[in-house]
């Protein structure tokens, strides 16, 4: 569009100095005009010929100066970008394909989102059929900075597990189909309009007749203003007894809303009346239509204003233009005359009244025949309950935001029309708000808590991608304020304990899984202040082994163990797992004495659930311009950090956790095999959960703002969230066969020796090569009990 | 409390008797447990001691593997990826084995294609990473692993 305007810019230049000199001509004949007749009534003539000739001729040259102001300000405006066009950003694409996961009734909601029509027929594009067990969708063609993708029709059968098969339109299997993403927000300049540019053969029949129908009859005829209309106006008010209806042209309502302020001054007016006429004689019809329709203001949602058919098409309706139908159509054109008073969502009798005038007008000047009218009349307002195209989650939108500021001006993203594609999964989105909102309300109820006291926070990623599906800052989603998973940095607690554990088993030749570990008192002085750390039950357990430890979160066997390896390698694994924030190498810092956001917290354990490979988390996969030609692609990073064999084993730790350990309350539906870690930090400030199966990883923080104490552990808090958003995913259990640098050996529990099948009490344990322990044969069941007591008394 | 005292010593343990060794089983809370019940960071008993039989709880195949579940669509936008390589298209085949890899993080041949395309648009040490995670991911003795160990061998250390 751009470089077509420019065109015509350039060709009207000449003809402009030619205008303006016609204007000046015509200027100075009034002026000798008018001089004769005011000679002819007034006495004095020389002193009056004087008079008006001193008068004369700067009138003229004030005249002409502001004629040409105004030409200028008309061509300057209307022929670059118009408009600040805010940042669009989108969800991830949903990719349907047999074997997904995923139930009718998400796919639909999915569907619902994008605001797919049912219908029951052969669908159009962004339409669909539900028939039995099988869905028909029509996918609309959507423009990816990688590459248009077509329109194109498939069936989705479902099964027990999900999809159980897709095809195209012919039953033919089909590899994939790519939905187009959700547009979940946008990035919006100061004064806050939002608009979709569209271009006037993509609008959809009728709207531009439609349009010119009900504000302006004569558009075609004439030059930017219309004698007929405002004697037509003028005639109306008289009846009316007051002003009822305006006499202006689409240019001159173009001209009002683009170029002046909303003061109803005379010498406003005026301005008005000669931009109309200029704006006339540059541009053609077409461009003025297409601006006026990109212009128009047509509804409001918050401070964020809703310009032109293409943004107020997804507003009200969910929908692209160009799929609206005549009553859609209809509906948009009539709130033309005011957006707040024909409020469809508010005032829908008053909205349908409306609707209906504009489809009897169109009937009346021959545009849609009466049958069309009628019909197009009985249907209902068809509008969405929930606005479309709203900031709906402001705390994911806020990450992805300070992600751009990275690459990009602020002035570009709140300009250049930019479409910004997330990794965000609207799903998964929702749930993590509801689990939050949810369970925090239970959480207060059950622990006689004031309500509205607990904050949280939550983070999910899919593994082995890094990519952020889902973030939550808070409760009440839709606000956005303090976006605690970014910002909040607090105490980790014992979620910290993992990086203790990573370091001692990476020592395979000291430590094992099976290492017996002393929980006994522990006291040391450094930069002398004591740290003599307790359990959470002020107890002290024994020698326990390593993976014990861990799965109950002894903080003084987790404490001594870290000692022994060394804090300064611990702080070393904390770097390697992914943080890079301020972290003091203190003895405290082995159980969790450093402060983190859920954000940071989730970066370190998908390091733990990819298999020791870190990734930078992320948040956007690419950004494309305003014409979605790629500018920008993230592309996924890896790196690995820690050998698949230890990750493997601390992982076995993590499991023992949700087995037997701080998290075996949780329950998901299915058993996937799922580890994870539980913390709490003093006084029980901090509520931490993070835990992972073999697809998503969540981190959920639980606490006050105020950073006062809550009666909550990791486990009577951040799990009860954790749970309920993972119940509602679909897992992939870890994977359960070790890399080849882990074998499986009997070991007992209580000895910490190798053992045996026949052993009581052994059980089998993951252990690195080469340091798995000497197997025992037991023999016979009645050797049993004697060789454990030979070897608890150290006979053997 | 005194229980789990006793429970520091081999000595002790053997002297409680029965008694103490069922105390210091592990708990084992029921499913449906409801979390808020669960003691917190309270921790549990220590190691089982004196079961009936040989636990075999831990053992390595606790959760069966989960089907490659994406297998087709993974293998169609492998070979679109391959198709775009050949072409030159590099950074498209990037963009296409990113959409297979989010498919199914744990399937192999995604990273192989990815590390070829890195090699091919000079981002080497990118390159070389990716090919590790193909390999850890990727069957002892299957091709793809050769495929991948032969392309680690032409980028370096």
């Amino acid at each position: 569009m751009a470089p077509a305007a420019g065109g015509t810019v350039a060709k009207r230049r000449a003809g402009d100095t030619v205008a303006s000199a016609k204007g000046r001509k015509s200027a100075g004949r009034k002026a000798r005009r008018r001089a004769p007749r005011r000679r002819g009534r007034q006495p004095g003539r020389s002193l009056a010929r004087y008079l008006a000739g001193m008068l004369a001729l700067p009138l003229l040259l004030a005249a002409v100066l502001g004629a040409l102001v105004l030409d200028h300000m008309v061509r300057e405006r209307f022929s670059g970008a118009k408009w600040a066009l805010p940042t669009h950003v989108y969800s991830r694409p949903l990719e349907l394909y047999a074997g997904l996961p995923m139930t009718r009734a998400d796919l639909l909601g999915e569907l619902d989102e994008l605001g797919y029509r049912r219908v029951e027929r052969v669908p159009r594009p962004g339409q669909f059929v539900l028939a039995g067990g099988l869905v028909r969708i029509h996918a609309r063609e959507f423009r990816f900075p990688e590459g248009e993708q077509q329109a194109r029709q498939a069936r989705v059968r479902f099964g027990s597990a999900g999809i159980s098969a897709l095809e195209d339109a012919g039953g033919r299997a089909l590899p994939l189909l790519r939905l187009e993403p959700v547009r979940v927000g946008g990035i919006y300049p100061e004064h806050a309009e939002d608009r979709i540019l569209l271009r006037l053969e993509e609008t959809p029949p009728y709207l531009a007749d439609a349009v010119i129908a009900v504000e302006d009859r004569d558009f075609h005829r004439h030059h930017g203003l219309s004698p007929r209309a405002i004697l037509r106006a003028l005639w109306a008010n008289i009846r009316a007894g007051g002003i009822s209806q305006g006499g202006s042209t689409i240019t001159q309502q173009l001209v009002k809303n683009f170029y002046l302020d909303r003061s109803q001054t005379l010498a406003r007016k005026a301005m008005e009346a000669v931009m109309a006429v200029l704006l006339e004689l540059h541009y053609s019809k077409a461009e003025i239509l297409e601006a006026y329709l990109n212009e128009i203001h047509l509804g409001q949602a918050g401070n964020r204003a809703i310009h032109g058919f293409g943004m107020a098409s997804e507003f009200y309706f969910r929908q692209p233009l160009a799929e609206l139908d005549l009553h859609q159509v209809a509906l948009l054109v009539g709130m033309g005359k005011g957006a707040s008073h024909y409020n469809p969502r508010r005032h829908p009798e008053r909205a349908r009244e409306r609707r209906n005038l504009v489809l009897s007008t169109l009937a009346r000047e021959g545009i849609i025949d009466a049958e069309q009218a009628e019909h197009a009349a009985q249907r209902p307002l068809d509008v969405t309950e929930s606005p479309g195209a709203v900031n709906r989650y402001p705390d994911y939108l806020d990450l992805v935001r300070r992600h751009l500021q990275r690459d990009y001006a602020a002035r570009d993203l709140t300009a250049e029309g930019l479409g910004v594609f997330t990794h965000m999964d609207p799903r998964v989105q929702q749930r993590a708000e509801t689990a939050l909102e949810e369970t925090l309300a239970q959480i207060e109820r059950d622990r006689k808590i004031s309500p509205g006291t607990l904050q949280g926070a939550a983070v999910v990623v899919r593994v082995g991608t890094g990519e952020v599906l889902a973030l939550a800052g808070g409760r009440r989603p839709e606000f956005a304020g303090f976006n605690r998973a970014l910002d909040a940095r607090r105490g980790v607690g014992s979620t910290a304990k993992a990086a203790v554990y990573l370091a001692a088993l990476e020592e395979s030749r000291r430590y094992t899984l099976g290492t017996l570990i002393e929980d006994a008192p522990v006291a040391i002085t450094s930069g002398g202040k004591r740290w003599a750390p307790e359990n959470f039950d002020h107890l002290s357990h024994g020698p326990v082994p390593l993976y014990h430890a861990l799965s109950h979160s002894y903080n003084q066997a987790t404490a001594r163990l870290g000692l022994e390896v060394g804090v300064d390698r611990v702080a070393k694994v904390l770097r390697r797992l992914g943080y890079q924030g301020p972290m003091d190498e203190v003895p405290a810092l082995l159980l969790g004495a450093v402060s983190m956001s859920p954000l940071e917290v989730a970066g370190i354990y998908h390091t733990i659930a990819a298999d020791g490979f870190y990734t930078p988390l992320r948040a956007i996969a690419s950004v494309g311009d305003a014409q979605r030609q790629l500018l920008t692609r993230y592309d996924f990073e890896v790196e690995q950090r820690f050998r698949p064999g230890d990750i493997y084993l601390l992982q076995y730790g993590l499991r023992a956790v949700m087995r037997e350990g701080t998290g075996a309350g949780a329950r998901l539906p299915g058993g996937p095999a799922v580890a994870g870690k539980t913390g709490t930090t003093n006084d029980q400030r901090d509520s931490w959960f993070a835990g992972f199966s073999g697809n998503y990883l969540t981190v959920v923080w639980l606490g006050r703002d105020d950073n006062k104490p809550t009666p909550l552990t990791g486990s009577s808090g951040a799990l009860r969230v954790w749970t309920r958003i993972m119940a509602g995913l679909q897992h992939r259990g870890l994977a359960a066969a070790p890399p080849e640098a882990v074998v499986y050996a009997w070991y007992d529990p209580v000895t910490g020796e190798g053992s045996g099948p026949r052993c009581e009490g052994a059980i089998q344990l993951p252990f690195a090569v080469g340091s798995a322990p000497e197997p025992r044969d037991c023999g016979g069941a009645g050797g049993r009990a004697l060789d454990r007591v030979r070897g608890w008394l150290g006979l053997d | 409390m005194v229980l789990r005292h006793r429970c520091r010593t081999r000595g002790a343990m053997v002297l409680a008797g029965a008694l103490a060794l069922a105390a210091c089983a592990p708990l084992v809370p029921g499913p449906g447990a409801p979390v808020d019940e669960r003691p917190g960071e309270r921790p549990a008993p220590p190691p089982p001691a004196e079961p009936e039989a040989p636990v075999e709880a831990p053992s390595p195949p606790a959760s069966p593997v989960s089907p490659p579940v994406a297998a087709d669509a993974v293998s169609a936008l492998v070979g679109d990826a391959r198709r775009a390589a050949a072409a030159g298209r590099h950074e498209a085949a990037v963009a296409l084995a990113e959409r297979a890899q989010r498919l199914d993080p744990r399937a192999p041949e995604p990273y192989l294609v990815l590390a070829r395309a890195h090699q091919a648009l000079g981002r080497t040490a990118q390159a070389r990473q990716l090919a590790l995670r193909g390999l850890a991911s990727s069957p002892p003795g299957s091709q793809l692993r050769a495929d991948l160990e032969a392309l680690l061998g032409t980028l370096g250390p």
